[in-house]
């Protein structure tokens, strides 16, 4: 089984010409066959058989060529189906790449499929999606975390090595905590936008989901850089994010917030990651605890920043360009028609409280103000860097909970991403990485990282990894 | 709790249809959201607002027209073409 071998042996044995693209696009397929967690909304079967041959003539010139990757489906591929999981846009083929598709084609990289996913990027279970539930592959009955579930999932259970997924809030990080997988969200401006179906612009950022440290660091090495197309991406140098990989961490210094540890996380959860902490102290690194403030505002702060967004940029589904189009006698009437049909049920909810705290004196109330609070709390992220490497903590309050347990709560989704929202708010990079198991179902840790310092955040994951040794494959065999 | 008129209203601004079976639903889940953020009004702070992460500065591009998309493939994801048109219901009031 080839695509149970690392990157490196993978690499080699397709640089002897041992093994074939073609061998590996086969073996992903046979994997999504045999797979019941409904981890894709749309295969690319055919075609990423055809570029596989035509693979078989050209030099193998770099780690990644004919790798298969699964694309979270908000991304545009071009004459691939790209639905954001909505009946809104269930029938939507792009006219063109999303900058981060044509960085992978470059390589040579072999899209397989577009992963389920909640529907645009709302939810923080998969539930949301138009096109039903994604699996825990750990325990078919919890949720796989959201809004990247189909991207986590496809990973953890080894259909594709690596996968693409979005984070706004935390939904790279949190499927990745919920299934074991290594998810890195990129500082803000480290990887093109353009053609990532938008939910929040401010805070929305594409980046690698993969079985380990290592090959997501070479994932991240491929898609970052500045695009002119997308112009809050940061025009600064791409270095070698594999860099600091296996290099001595003695001295590094590290601060965990006190809020990251205070019981509103499950006190298994934060005993797992003080056990990594006393690991850490043990090979010399310095671990202080530190006050970031207004972190207890998160939950409130997103729900105003990030629905004010969101309800901006899905104004643009009205029925006439693309999309779900339904009749309407007037204007206004086939706006509505359409859209209270082609939304679900979480997109509307946001959508709503979004145009509301925007509208009239409104704005001022909640939006300029939760602009101040984001401001200050980036600049107590910022006073922490100053004299700190890194920022550790638990990626989630707890392990993945039972699909359909809180479907009607509002708060819930929004609860989930507790720790992992100020991050987005601060523009800041940060990794989820597996520690551990509770009752069987994966722990993830967080490690937040100074601005375009993603180098840092691989050095100790790749550090913490190695030392933990964890059996992270749900089928067991690593 | 919000009443239904603000309910009303609210999915207005959003262009969006509510049943009336929906209408509690809604009006219970808004009232808890909003509730939520109600908490960001009580914060006492001074401080300048902060609108993205990014601190690039505004790239304006030149005021020439360029072809960007072929008109076929810009419509290729319209329900309602015509010739070289996409149609849509009258917008303005008054006589044909």
């Amino acid at each position: 089984m080839y695509l149970d071998l690392s990157l490196t042996e993978i690499n080699e044995l397709l640089k002897s010409k041992k093994i074939k693209p073609i061998d590996l696009v086969n073996e992903a397929f046979e994997r999504i066959e045999k797979d019941n967690l409904n981890c894709f909304i749309t295969l690319n079967k055919e075609d990423a058989i055809k570029q596989a041959l035509e693979l078989e003539d050209k030099e193998v010139d770099n780690l990644l060529f004919g790798l298969p990757i699964a694309i979270k489906d908000n991304i545009l591929t071009k004459d691939l189906k790209t639905t954001a999981a909505s009946h809104m846009l269930d029938d939507f083929i792009p006219i063109y790449d999303a900058t981060v598709v044509s960085k992978l084609k470059e390589k040579n990289m072999i899209i397989i499929g577009k992963t389920n996913m909640d529907e645009f990027a709302m939810g923080s279970t998969g539930e949301t999606s138009y096109f039903g539930n994604t699996l825990n592959p750990f325990d078919n009955s919890m949720t796989a975390g959201g809004s990247s579930s189909g991207s986590a999932a496809c990973v953890s259970s080894r259909i594709t090595p690596f996968a693409l997924g979005t984070d706004t809030g935390g939904s790279i990080r949190q499927p990745s905590s919920f299934c074991a997988t290594v998810g890195l969200k990129p500082t803000y401006g480290r990887v093109s936008r353009y053609g990532v179906i938008a939910f929040a612009s401010s805070l929305d950022q594409v980046g690698p989901i993969t079985r380990n440290v290592y090959e997501n660091a070479v994932l991240l090495n491929a898609i970052a850089g500045f695009d002119e197309n997308d112009l809050t991406s940061k025009d600064k140098e791409v270095i070698d994010y594999t860099n600091l990989i296996g290099k001595d961490i003695k001295g590094i210094k590290v601060a965990i917030p006190n809020y990251y540890m205070s019981d509103v996380i499950d006190k298994e959860i934060r005993d797992n990651v003080l056990k990594v902490a006393d690991i850490l102290k043990e090979n010399g690194a310095i671990v202080e605890y530190v006050d970031i403030k207004y972190l207890e505002y998160a939950i409130p702060l997103y729900q105003v920043i990030s629905l004010g967004e969101a309800s901006s940029n899905l104004a643009r589904y009205d029925g006439i360009k693309y999309g779900l189009s339904l009749n309407g006698a007037s204007l206004d009437e086939m706006y509505k028609n359409t859209r209270s049909e082609g939304f679900g049920d979480e997109v509307k909810r946001r959508i709503m409280i979004g145009s509301y705290i925007l509208s009239g004196e409104k704005a001022n109330d909640y939006y300029y103000k939760a602009l101040k609070v984001r401001r200050a709390m980036t600049n107590s992220f910022k006073e922490v860097f100053k004299d700190y490497d890194l920022i550790i903590g638990p990626t989630n309050t707890d392990v993945a909970y039972k699909l359909g347990t809180k479907k009607d709560d509002a708060l819930k989704s929004f609860y989930d991403d507790l720790l992992t929202i100020p991050v987005n708010m601060a523009g800041l990079p940060a990794i989820s990485l597996p520690i551990g198991f509770k009752n069987n179902l994966p722990i993830g840790m967080h490690i937040i990282g100074n601005y375009f310092e993603e180098d840092k955040i691989y050095w100790l994951a790749s550090f913490i990894e190695k030392t933990l040794n964890l059996d992270t494959n749900p089928k067991g065999g690593k | 709790m919000i009443n239904i008129d603000k309910v009303k209203h609210i999915a207005n601004l959003a262009k969006l249809n509510i049943k009336d079976e929906e209408m509690s639903k809604y009006q219970k889940q808004l009232t808890d959201i909003l509730t939520e953020i109600d908490k960001i009004v009580e914060v006492d702070i001074d401080e300048d607002i902060m609108i993205s992460p990014s601190d690039n500065k505004n790239n304006y591009s030149k005021d020439e027209a360029e072809l960007h998309i072929d008109r076929n493939l810009a419509f290729k994801n319209a329900k309602n073409v015509k010739s070289n048109y996409i149609t849509v219901p009258k917008a303005l009031e008054g006589e044909e």
